[in-house]
């Protein structure tokens, strides 16, 4: 008995088939990390024996690029609000975990008694290293989530910018983790397990709040903040909140990155870097944190790739000599091009962003997720039909 | 009459004012508890203003607003809506992008019970809290018609359709207080008299305080008890529907006429 | 002595004016293109850099007095302007404003990358021209007629009172019957102009490359801000009072103790962006601006 008349338009069996809010589904249970914690362990190992140190580390750089891309999009996406300073925060667990590492050691080895396998107490410390990087970024996050709450759109857009540039400022000028001249000697702590469980991490977690009533709340800020405050959800609060856990895990990809390259510098971490993560995060779709993952495997790799094909084109064209062609000119052309000039990378990303927003601009997902139930959907039944079907 | 005639909610000479526009001016207001008053006036007399100040979206400059003896004033508005006082806005503002049942859990989610960590590390509490707004937000969905829709977008709704979620939205909060700021707006005849139908039921179910802006009069008169009109941000006139709709003040409120002998 | 001081005292007066001259030209742009589509033209800075470079090939390339290479950027500028108003932010006009921010990112993008591919990103020089306190003079100079003549057409010509009515309400400016397509593509022109001028000035000072519109732009911003965005008074308030804050900012060395002493010159983003967020806090209409409050 519904107490509006027929309206024209699709009933409700038709409109079950609209796309739905992106809260289908359930979160993930701590099973999953623990069973992703034993892949991952099992991966590294399989992985150093079948894949050469390059080729592992891309794949590091691509997790860590899912890290970003997932943290960022519970700001951007989720909350909506436009922060354009999040390799800032990469920038303070970068610095804080490495700092703590160069500087202080291995205190764990100490502490946990001088029998401890070096292993353990490696690995004790970097988790130490890890937890101050995300509490550091998560710190900074909340200091800058509390003005930010009071910003609107393209004002919130210029001065999370500001507040990155500002970030690679004050690291330029600090002389005691280099300053100008970078931060080197940080232990290559970062293996593929630590990626890919720290991702893993990142993902449950996110996932687990915004299909929560806190995910919820975020989503209504976005949606309409009036409207939120109406349901007693102190929007101030939650945009803050959204700015310090994905600082965090921007720490904590920070902490990885640094201790993966071993030697970072302030420029590691500018407007540009901000900005290709926004880019992932769009075009997967912001608000989908399946499309920020699924987009981050794609652009993470990418630089890696073009130079790659760039490195393939040089060398082709050196073993045939010059005037004599092997294998389609054009393309060897295209390769010497990207080799001559690595800021066609840039230029991709900057057409990305301007056809996304002309032709598609919900990216890749729109605001959905993946879920059992749509991947249940998508597979042929027996018997045929969706559930739905048939008026 | 004692103490136990102190009203829900009360103004107290409350002025609000926009830079140099008054939008209130010291307005007095009395709602009992468990009435349901209807607020009318002509266009810009203040009414969705009132409404504002009541939920603290637009602070009183000068008087009081004034829950069961407590002042609300500079309470901010996410407050007063845990305090007990849900709302339905002029122009409809619904979550547009998430599912009926998502919006209506929204406006459960004062009653969750459980922190951002408890959301993260899962749990008992998480489990009970969510079963509970599941619960809940299905109750409220039957209770307006709305179970068929559940899973549907908000903002894919035909606008009645949408207003109702909004009611659902509200509801849900479990609140002593509900405000519905035009909410036969846009219907027809039939639809608000089943609109109207929906409102008592719902009155007497939930045990709620109602005060309803409306411009339909059919819908006012019809199932106000008490009706307050509202001009030029002032209280012109006060009494039951019969009284009201023979005052001479609110008559020419309506037709612009200044008020004769 | 006593000469030495008055002479850096003139010295930094001259800096802060030329600076704030600068961040002014640009500073009209954003806020006539703020006024007229509530959009921040990321892209702006980018045009600011297109005239440097357009004013460097009239004049090295070309052979071209430098007046006629500044004359070129101001229409180059325009036109470029115009580019992008029409591809890239007009489709956009009703779509939701985050897609139009992405979109000028994604165009600032674009030009920057674009220069570093047809330029290279070495900086380029002017050959000397100009001596430097000519120069300076010479923005001044032209940073003062560009508000006033652009503050005359704002606010004394029937265009200007268009381009007023239509940053306070787009649509009852297009009921009114005024061509709104047109007012913004006039606004664009108008600030683009001033941007090219800004970098052609700036190039001959300075020198040319691709990158060099994004700091300038970002000031420039913060100066709109600071002045009250939307308004061409403002802008010019605004590149002032930065130009002067960040030179006297920069005579500042607060001493730690010891030898260590904190130079605030070192620091002149974190200045500016502080004193960004606190207009945006505390007077978001800026200094000239009145407080215009809304009803909901």
């Amino acid at each position: 008995m519904s107490p509006f008349s027929a309206a024209p338009g699709p009933g409700p069996v038709a409109a079950r088939r609209r796309p739905v809010g992106s809260l289908s589904g359930s979160p993930l249970r701590w099973g999953v990390l623990a069973a992703v914690v034993l892949v991952a362990l099992a991966a590294d190992r399989l992985a150093s024996g079948w894949l050469n140190a390059y080729q592992l580390h891309v794949l590091c750089i691509t997790g860590i690029a899912v890290i970003m891309a997932a943290s960022l999009n519970l700001v951007n996406g989720i909350t909506g609000q436009f922060s354009l300073g999040h390799a800032g925060f990469m920038a303070v667990g970068a610095y804080a975990g490495a700092a703590l590492t160069v500087k202080w050691g291995q205190p764990w080895a100490i502490y946990l008694g001088h029998g401890t396998p070096q292993p353990v107490a490696a690995a004790a410390s970097f988790v130490l290293a890890l937890l101050v990087a995300g509490l550091a970024a998560a710190g900074v996050g909340v200091v800058v989530g509390m003005p930010a709450a009071r910003l609107r759109g393209d004002y919130l857009a210029i001065a999370t910018l500001g507040f990155g540039e500002v970030v690679r400022e004050l690291l330029l000028n600090a002389e005691a983790v280099g300053g100008r001249t970078g931060f080197g000697g940080i232990p290559q702590s970062t293996s593929l397990a630590w990626v890919l469980a720290l991702a893993a991490l990142t993902i449950i977690v996110l996932r687990n709040i915004l299909c929560s009533t806190h995910g919820r709340a975020l989503l209504a800020v976005r949606e309409d903040e009036s409207a939120a405050m109406a349901q007693g959800i102190d929007v101030a609060r939650y945009k803050v909140g959204a700015f310090a856990v994905s600082a965090f895990f921007a720490g904590l990809a920070g902490c990885l990155f640094a201790h993966r390259f071993c030697f970072i510098h302030p420029d590691n971490f500018g407007a540009l870097q901000s900005i290709e993560i926004v880019t992932t995060v769009v075009l997967g779709g912001m608000g989908s944190i399946t499309g920020s993952v699924a987009a981050a495997l794609v652009l993470g790799p990418l630089p890696e790739v073009l130079k790659l094909a760039a490195d393939w084109a040089e060398r082709a064209s050196a073993a045939t000599g010059a005037g004599a062609t092997a294998g389609p000119s054009a393309l060897l052309a295209a390769g010497l091009e990207l080799k001559a000039h690595p800021e066609y990378l840039w230029i991709v990303y900057s057409l990305l962003l301007v056809g996304m927003m002309l032709l598609r601009p919900q990216g890749l997902m729109g605001d959905r997720e993946v879920s059992l139930g749509m991947l249940r959907r998508l597979l042929p039944r027996p018997g045929g039909g969706e559930v739905g079907d048939g008026r | 009459m004692g103490a136990e005639a102190e009203p829900l909610l009360q103004l107290r000479g409350c002025t609000v004012t926009f830079g140099g526009l008054t939008a209130l001016s010291g307005l007095d207001l009395a709602v009992p508890h468990g009435a349901l008053v209807g607020l009318i006036g002509p266009n810009g007399a203040g009414k969705s203003t009132a409404f504002n100040a009541i939920t603290g979206v637009y602070p009183p400059v000068a008087g009081q607003v004034v829950l069961e003896g407590r002042v609300l004033n500079g309470t901010p508005p996410h407050r007063i809506a845990r305090l007990g006082i849900a709302r339905t806005f002029q122009t409809v503002r619904l979550f547009g992008n998430l599912s009926v049942l998502d919006n209506v859990k929204c406006g459960a989610h004062m009653h969750a019970g459980y922190g951002w960590l408890q959301a993260v590390v899962l749990g008992a509490r998480r489990a009970a809290g969510e079963r509970r707004l599941t619960r809940k937000a299905h109750e409220v969905l039957e209770l307006v018609g709305l179970s068929d829709w559940a899973q549907a977008k908000a903002g894919s709704l035909p606008y009645g359709g949408e207003r109702l979620v909004e009611i659902a939205r509200a509801l849900a909060a479990e609140p002593r207080l509900l405000l519905l700021d035009e909410p036969a707006a846009g219907m027809n005849p039939q639809e608000t008299n089943t609109l109207l139908g929906f409102i008592r039921r719902v009155r007497e179910a939930l045990g709620l305080t109602i005060v309803l802006i409306e411009h339909d009069m059919r819908l006012v008169m019809g199932i106000c008890e008490r009706i307050v009109v509202l001009d030029h941000g002032e209280r012109i006139a006060e009494g039951s529907p019969s009284e009201v709709r023979a005052d001479p003040r609110v008559i020419a409120a309506y037709l612009g006429e200044p008020t004769g002998g | 002595m006593h000469g030495g001081l008055a002479q850096q005292v003139v010295e930094q007066a001259f800096n802060a004016l030329f600076n704030g001259s600068v961040w002014a030209l640009i500073a009209v742009g954003y806020s006539m293109v703020y006024g007229v589509l509530k959009l921040i033209n990321f892209a702006h800075g980018e045009v600011f850099m297109v005239g440097a470079f357009v004013g460097y090939l009239a004049v090295v390339e070309l052979h071209w007095p430098w007046m006629a290479g500044l004359g070129l950027a101001m229409v180059a500028c325009p036109l470029l302007a115009l580019l992008i108003e029409r591809a890239a932010y007009r489709p956009l006009r009703a779509a939701p404003r985050l897609a139009a921010l992405i979109t000028a990112i994604g165009v600032s993008l674009l030009l920057q990358n674009l220069a570093i591919r047809i330029f290279s990103a070495e900086p380029k020089g002017y050959p000397r021209l100009l001596s430097d306190s000519a120069l300076r003079l010479v923005i001044i100079g032209t940073a003062i007629a560009c508000t006033v003549a652009l503050h005359e057409v704002v606010h004394r010509t029937q265009v200007g009172t268009a381009i007023r009515a239509v940053s306070h309400d787009r649509e009852a400016a297009a009921l009114m019957g005024i061509n709104v397509n047109r007012i913004v593509a006039i606004a664009f022109v108008l600030g683009s102009a001033a941007a090219g001028v800004a970098g052609v000035l700036y190039g001959m000072y300075y020198n040319v490359e691709p990158l060099m519109g994004f700091r300038p732009g970002l000031y420039a911003f913060v100066a709109a801000v600071l002045g009250g965005i939307g308004s061409v008074r403002g802008a010019a308030v605004g590149g002032l009072a930065l130009g002067i804050l960040l030179v006297a900012a920069s005579s500042i060395a607060i001493p730690l103790g010891g030898e260590a002493a904190l130079e605030l010159s070192k620091y002149k983003t974190t200045i500016t962006f502080l004193v960004l967020t606190a207009a945006l806090l505390f007077r978001p209409a800026g200094l000239l601006g009145r407080g215009q409050v809304q009803k909901l």
